[in-house]
Parts: C-alpha cells; structure tokens; sequence
C-alpha cells in the first residue's frame, strides 16, 4: 500500500480533500464579475502572498508602501517557501485556499493557473489601464481569450555583469555594448591568456561563468532566432544547435567551469562573481540587488562592475535593440473573494505595477516593470550600484522575450527540453544532435505538440 | 502495509474467539480489537488507502489538479507504451533492484553473522554499521558527491593511484557509472538498519541446535546452511520484502545525488512520477506510472509470499 511516492500521495489526499469541500462549500465564482468601486474609507484586509521575507525584503516594501497610500487597507502576508511555492500555490488554489493576492513566479505556470484553475480573477481592466502606455509590457499575459490574469511587477531581463577591474588589469577591452557571443568568445580567450599575468590564479579564475539552469543556453537560443517561439510547439528545436555548439566549445576550452563540476558541486554564481573567480556572467538583473548587498555584507569582494547589454546571435541580422529574455514575475488575484476584498486586492496589484510600486521597488534595487526615467533614476542612484552609461542602457533599453512560448504543452515541453536536451549534451553524454532528436521524439510521444 | 499486516493479524485472533466463546465476549472483543487499531486505521484510511484507491481513477484520467480529473479511457496507457522516459525510468529501477537488493542482503546477513560471534568491540561496530542509516540523506549524498567528484574527489585519486592516473571512472557525470554510484551509497546507507534485523533473528536463534550439530560432526559451513538458514527464513523473508518494496520506491537518494541524470540514466520510476505530476502539471498521467509502480511492488510481493508459503510447507 504504500508503494506509490509519498509526494503523489499527499497531491492526491490534497485533490480527495478538494473533492470533499467543493461538494459542500459554497461556490464563490467573481472571476469575471464586475468589481464595486473601491471606497476608500472602508476598513479591508487581504492577505498577500510572499516567500523568504527576511531575505526577500520586495514583498514587505510593496505592503507598506500600499498601506501608506491607502490607509484603511492592511495587507498581510502570508509566508510560502521559496522552493516549494508553485508546489503549495497549486494546492492552494485547488483547496481555494489560495491568498487574495498571489505573486506568479513564471509563465510556464502562468498558463496552467490561468487557463485551468479557474482561481485567478480576470484583471483586464487593470491590463485596459495601461493601453499605450510605453513604460510598461503587459502583453506576456494576455491569453487566447484576449484577457489577463496576472500583472507584472517585477520585468527582469538577462544582461550581462561583468568585473572592471578584471577587464582593467588584464588589458581587455570592456563589453561596449555591440556585442555578439562570437566577441564573447574572443574576449573570454583573450582574457583567459592574460588573467595570469595580471596576478589571477590560473586555475580557480575564469574569464566567464554559464551557470548550469536550462535557461543560460535555452533562453537566449529562443529569444535571439527568428521564429523559434514558433518552432518550439511545432516540435522543432533545430534553433537550440549553434548556441550548445558555443557552450561546448566554452567548456572545452576551460572559459568557464564545466556543467558536472557546477552540478555536482552545487556552485553558486553569486559566489562565483562575486569573489572574483569570474570576469563575465550572464545572469538576470535580480542578481544587481544581490551583489549590492553582497558587497556591503562582505561577503562579495569589493570591485568595480558593470552590466551590459546582453551579447546578441552572431547569425541574426543586427538591431539597436539588444534582444534579451526573462519573465515577468507577475500578481495574480484570487477569484473566491468579491466587494471591496477584490477591488482592495485589485487596487493593489494596480498600484504594485504601477510607477508608485515600481518606485517601491527600485529603492530596494529590485528591477520593477515600469520603466519611467524617474524608476530609472531611483535604481541607479541606490548605494553600490554601478551607474555607468552602458549599464544604464543594459538595464533599461532592450526588447525581452519570455522565457519560453506560453501554451497547454509548455510545462512537459520545457521538462524534456532540460532533463533530455540540456542535461544530456552540457553532461557531454550525447551529442548536440542526438539529444535534440532524443528529445524532440519524447516530446512528440508526450502528445503536447500543436 | 505494516499496518495493514497488524489489522489483519488483530481480526485473525478475534475471529477464533467469537466462533468459540459466547457471542457477548466475541462482540466485546471485536470492539477492543477495533479501538485498538482506530488511531492507526483511521490515520491510514484517509491519507492512505482513500488516496490509493483514488489514484485508480486518476491513472485514467487527464488531471492538471485542478478541477475534477477528465476520464480519458486507456489514452494514458497508449502514451506509456512509446514513452521513452518511462521505460528508461522503468528499466533503471529494475536494474537498481535488481543489484542493489542481493548486494545488500548478502553485505547485510555477512555483517551480521560476523558481528554475532565474539568478535572484540562488536558493540562498537554495530553502530557503525548502522550509522549511515540515521545519517541525512541530503547530507550524506552531497558528501558522497564530493567523493565521487571526477576530477578531486577522492575516490578517483584512489583509483589513478592504482591505473597510475591513466583511467578514472566519470561517476556522477558519466551515464554508466552514474547508477553505480548511487547503488553502491544506496547500500552503504541501508546494509545497517538490515543487519541489525538479520542480527536479531540470529540471536533468536537457539545455541543448543549449534551445540548439538557440532556434537554430530557438522562443519561450520553445513551449520550455516542447515541450520542458520532455515531458522531464519521468516526473518529473511520480512528483509527481502520490506527491501524489494524499498528498493522500487527509491526517490530521494537519486533525487539529491544525480535528480535523474545525466540524462536519464538514473531517472527512476517514483522520481519521474513526482516529475509528470509536479514539473508537468499532468497529474492523470503521474497517476498512471504510480499504477504500474503499484503493480511492479504488488507482483514482486506476491511472488515473494507464494514462494515462501511454499518453502514453509
């Protein structure tokens, strides 16, 4: 009896509860329904969910920021784990227990919350509020029915960091801004050359660091070929080729730690930049309000850095506009509340996503959605930020795709995309070609495709 | 199915007592019997037995967990037949199984026997036979990690030493050492907790059969297997179901050590089922796989029971 895994057990035991309260609760549908008009004067609480609050201070900033400007409203939050919280979020919301507002960490998940829980409000007429408005994106939301679900409040892109003073004492010369990852290529080995000479140890220091998640060759590979986000529900991963040839090759040639070391050994990129052991590394711009604190704390070495733009696909035809990728971390609004809960709930995903939010948020140097130039202003006048003219141009001017095509297919697809694909050719146990053949017959098998 | 085994046996003694006895004792007795197990059946029922039996709507079904879960027929177990994940995960747990359970019994009734005789500072080594066993696994999987690392780890230096630095196995990177590793911290951690079972069976074992063999001439290896053997065949018997059982649910060790790689070469059934539910979103399909876990545990068991019933005989 008790040969099935305990994880599906209680996934199961969650449904069968499911099953038991929604014969005899009473059905709360205001998901699409009209929201009253919020007044102001009225006492309301909603709950707002968070994880790693002592770590993460974003959540806590937005509620109080709110709190101050409404009054009469208390947001409380209601702590989640950080690993966990799509796991406890998905039983959450099929026990309708899910908090009145609700962070969406991804889209992958966004679509199957979205389209098939039935417990996100419809908050398109936040989405409405917006039209034309240039400072934010709200588009990654939108689902086939033309509404939206989820509001962003966090748009992070991948740029890349690099060390000045590495790039200094090596004499190499710094990311202008042009770049594409064949100019990648040449710098790392030219620093590779030189770093010894200009006193790094030739053997712990690297000229980059490709940390090992999926998304470090995936995402850029998507994001930067022409028609791949078309190709990835038709079952064509061709566009992943040229961009695993480059890590290989990086790896190969020791520019960066290989995949198996990083994996077995758990490295982490903070660690790995900020202690000096790398010069370059892609990574999102979460990861600015990290060393900022890493480096008052001590934990990180002090040294100068920089963020450029992202480079670019040396084989698409070149724009001024870097193309880069990352999704939107979003808010979402339960659908089991209605009255002034959910247009308190609405008011604050509005404001959250909003230019007061997004001020909020950028004094803590964490990257919001809304782009003014006075957002800009606040983030890079924050202690320890570099506030260069490139990093300022890597952080604000770029066009970003979503991580992976949002669709009903797209959780299996990614599955198979890293457990076959990414980790097969980074592990070096199948070629480029038979893991992308591998994989794309698993996903056809897999009956996602479209 | 401890609990299970505990019900069953409480009814088993009730039943004679009320054929027996008056029919007021034999309620009364009945009802202790059901207190008795309440705590534990009821705790089973619903995050047990409830579940189980859902799970056989479920694995025919499509279920994204939320909403009721669609009846879909035997689409599911189409999709098995030409998935190529599920029988890399399938084969894996049996090729584990299948090395993993001989080897620790062997080990674990070797260790046993030796630390039933005389030997100095037995106590000594028993804990530390049992030790891994208590240790976290998280914790002792990243440190056999680091052992096993390529490049550094220790156990490869042991190695060059004797290939002379020429030839190292690749462990946690290379798909064909990759289940060697795991098998080989898999018994290290369980060798232990059946030793220590093996080791009470041993003493449960009378001295004078010994006596009385060695009276009548037989050497220690016809001991062994004359007598050693056969009285602890129910003992046996208890560790190669509880180990089998163990061995096809193996999650958290590959789970931390290797999550399933690389590639998919120590992807077992139970991880790939907590795969498809929770990455995938596809818990009616989830559900299916657990079936055939289900079923791979349930024949092995009854094969394992049909053979001892006759061994008994």
């Amino acid at each position: 009896m008790r040969k099935v895994s305990p994880l599906f057990k209680a996934a199961a035991f969650a449904g069968a509860a499911v099953m038991l309260l929604a014969g005899c609760g009473s059905s709360n549908n205001a998901s699409g329904g009209k929201t009253e008009a919020l007044d102001e004067n009225a006492k309301t609480t909603i709950t707002f969910a968070g994880w790693s609050l002592d770590t993460t201070p974003e959540f806590q900033t937005l509620a109080d920021g709110f709190m101050k400007d409404h009054p009469n409203i208390t947001v409380k939050i209601k702590q989640y784990s950080a690993d966990d919280y799509d796991t406890q979020l998905t039983s959450d919301i099929s026990g309708k227990s899910q908090p009145d507002v609700f962070p969406i960490k991804n889209l992958q998940k966004y679509y199957t919350y979205a389209a098939e829980s039935g417990g996100l409000a419809d908050l398109s007429d936040i989405a409405a509020s917006y039209d034309g408005d240039k400072n934010i994106d709200v588009s990654q939301y939108k689902l086939e029915d033309g509404k939206y679900y989820a509001m962003p409040y966090r748009q992070d892109s991948w740029v890349l960091f690099y060390n000045k003073d590495m790039f200094e004492k090596a004499g190499v010369s710094a990311p202008d801004g042009t770049w594409t990852w064949d100019d990648y290529t040449k710098a790392a080995e030219e620093l590779k050359e030189k770093l010894p000479a200009a006193g790094y140890d030739a053997k712990s220091v690297y000229p980059m660091y490709q940390h090992g998640w999926q998304s470090v060759v995936q995402g850029f590979a998507l994001s930067q070929t022409d028609g791949a986000y078309d190709d990835y529900f038709k079952g064509d991963y061709s566009y992943l080729k040229p961009y695993y040839e480059r890590a290989l090759k990086w790896q190969k040639e020791g520019l960066t730690i290989d995949w198996n070391t990083v994996n077995s050994t758990k490295v982490q990129y903070q660690a790995q930049f900020g202690t000096q052991k790398a010069a370059m590394l892609p990574m999102g711009t979460w990861y600015a309000a990290t060393l900022v604190s890493q480096q008052k704390s001590g934990d990180a070495d002090t040294f100068n850095w920089g963020m450029a733009p992202i480079p670019q696909n040396p084989d698409a035809a070149t724009s001024d506009t870097p193309v880069t990728f990352a999704d939107p971390t979003g808010l979402a609004v339960s659908s089991n509340i209605s009255g002034q809960q959910l247009a308190a709930a609405k008011e604050f995903v509005k404001w959250a996503s909003g230019e007061k939010g997004s001020e909020a948020l950028a004094k803590i140097a964490t990257t919001p959605a809304y782009f003014s130039d006075s957002v800009a202003d606040t983030y890079f006048g924050t202690d320890g930020m570099a506030n260069d003219d490139l990093s300022k141009k890597a952080w604000t001017d770029h066009k970003t795709n979503p991580e992976n095509p949002v669709g009903a297919g797209t959780n299996t697809i990614q599955d198979v995309l890293n457990t076959v694909v990414h980790s097969g050719i980074m592990s070096g146990t199948s070629s480029i070609d038979d893991a992308i053949a591998k994989g794309t017959q698993d996903i056809k098998d897999q009956g996602v495709l479209q | 199915m401890t609990q299970a085994t505990s019900a069953a046996r409480t009814s088993h003694v009730a039943a004679p007592d009320h054929s027996k006895a008056n029919k007021a004792i034999g309620r009364r007795n009945l009802r202790n019997g059901l207190i008795f197990i309440a705590p534990n059946f009821i705790g089973f029922l619903i995050l047990i037995l409830i579940p189980v039996v859902q799970l056989f709507y479920i694995g025919f079904s499509k279920w994204s967990a939320f909403g009721d879960p669609k009846f879909n027929g035997l689409t599911n177990w189409v999709r098995l037949t030409h998935d190529s994940n599920f029988q890399a995960a399938f084969v894996n747990t049996i090729v584990y199984s299948v090395v993993h359970i001989p080897l620790t019994l062997a080990i674990a009734f070797g260790l046993a026997v030796l630390l039933n005789t005389n030997l100095k500072g037995r106590a000594f080594f028993r804990t530390v036979a049992f030790f891994p066993y208590i240790t976290s696994i998280v914790a002792a999987a990243q440190v056999w990690n680091m052992l096993f690392d390529a490049k550094s780890g220790v156990i490869n230096q042991i190695i060059r030493f004797f290939t002379g630095g020429a030839w190292a196995p690749g462990w946690m990177g290379d798909t064909k050492w990759a289940m060697v590793a795991v098998i080989i911290v898999a018994t290290w951690r369980e060798v232990g907790y059946f030793m220590i079972l093996i080791l009470a069976g041993l003493q449960t074992i009378p001295g004078e059969l010994y006596e009385a063999a060695s009276i009548d001439g037989a050497n220690g290896w016809q001991q062994f297997w004359k007598i050693t053997v056969p009285c602890m065949r129910p003992t046996l018997f208890f560790v190669l179901v509880t180990l089998t059982i163990q061995s096809f649910k193996i999650l958290d060790l590959t789970l931390v050590m290797t999550n399933g790689g690389p590639g998919t070469s120590t992807l077992m059934l139970a991880q790939y089922i907590y795969q498809v539910a929770f990455n995938r979103q596809d818990f009616g399909y989830s559900g299916t796989v657990s079936l055939v876990l289900f079923a791979l545990c349930m024949i092995v068991t009854l094969i394992q029971f049909w053979y001892n019933n006759k061994k008994e005989k």
